[in-house]
């Protein structure tokens, strides 16, 4: 087990507040349930990458715009 | 009606349909403990609830096989695989735990005492599936 965990983030909310649309739309555009888009923008749940560049596509972004990455930062013991 | 900042307040159907399982798991239970502490003489019931449950859950993968009513959301499909292997762990360490008991004990002398055993390893296993699932869909996967 890595000693801190990474963490995938996203903006998808905010996209898709901006477009206007709601979770049940994205939900049926990108072929998952609401809960999953709820747990998605609630970053508890990070998706397949297949679904993760559907979005982008549906949100007409490229996939870094939605997710980002925090690579896990590795504690160095002291030499 | 969903609209542009819904949260998840309430519970899916998923979990819903979770909870009426182990609410029917526990009833069975107690009806089941409450035979046992009553029951005299040869213990049939047994063995009709041990097989019913069998079938049970014989039909009910079936009947999802057959009316294509399978997974298709990747986080569901995810969660159920993660509550099956839960619910195999508890079913393989109670067989395990039952060929132990009566390995020490030498012999097989009432078989409705491994009916019981069975039936109780199956509850158990899909009780500890059920509450796995049920924990996934509030805690971040």
């Amino acid at each position: 087990m890595s000693p801190v965990q990474a963490h995938i983030t996203n903006t998808l909310r905010d996209l898709r507040a901006a477009r206007s649309m709601t979770q049940q739309d994205l939900a049926d555009l990108i072929g998952v349930t609401r809960q999953t888009v709820i747990a998605i923008e609630g970053d508890k749940y990070s998706p397949s990458l297949e679904t993760a560049f559907r979005i982008a596509h549906v949100l007409g972004v490229p996939l870094d715009q939605v997710f980002q990455y925090d690579p896990p930062r590795v504690r160095r013991r002291p030499a | 009606m969903s609209n542009i900042f819904d949260t998840e307040k309430f519970m899916s159907f998923q979990e819903k349909l979770l909870y009426a399982q182990l609410t029917g798991l526990i009833a069975l239970l107690v009806f089941y403990a409450h035979f046992l502490q009553h029951a005299h003489g040869p213990h049939y019931l047994h063995a009709f609830f041990l097989i019913a449950f069998l079938l049970l859950i014989t039909f009910r993968f079936i009947i999802r096989r057959s009316a294509g009513a399978t997974i298709s959301d990747e986080r569901d499909a995810q969660i159920e695989g993660l509550g099956a292997r839960w619910g195999s762990i508890v079913f393989n360490a109670g067989i395990v735990l039952i060929l132990v008991a009566f390995w020490d004990h030498g012999a097989l002398q009432n078989p409705y005492v491994l009916t019981g055993l069975l039936f109780h390893v199956l509850l158990f296993a899909n009780a500890a599936r059920i509450v796995r699932q049920l924990i996934a869909y509030r805690r971040p996967l």
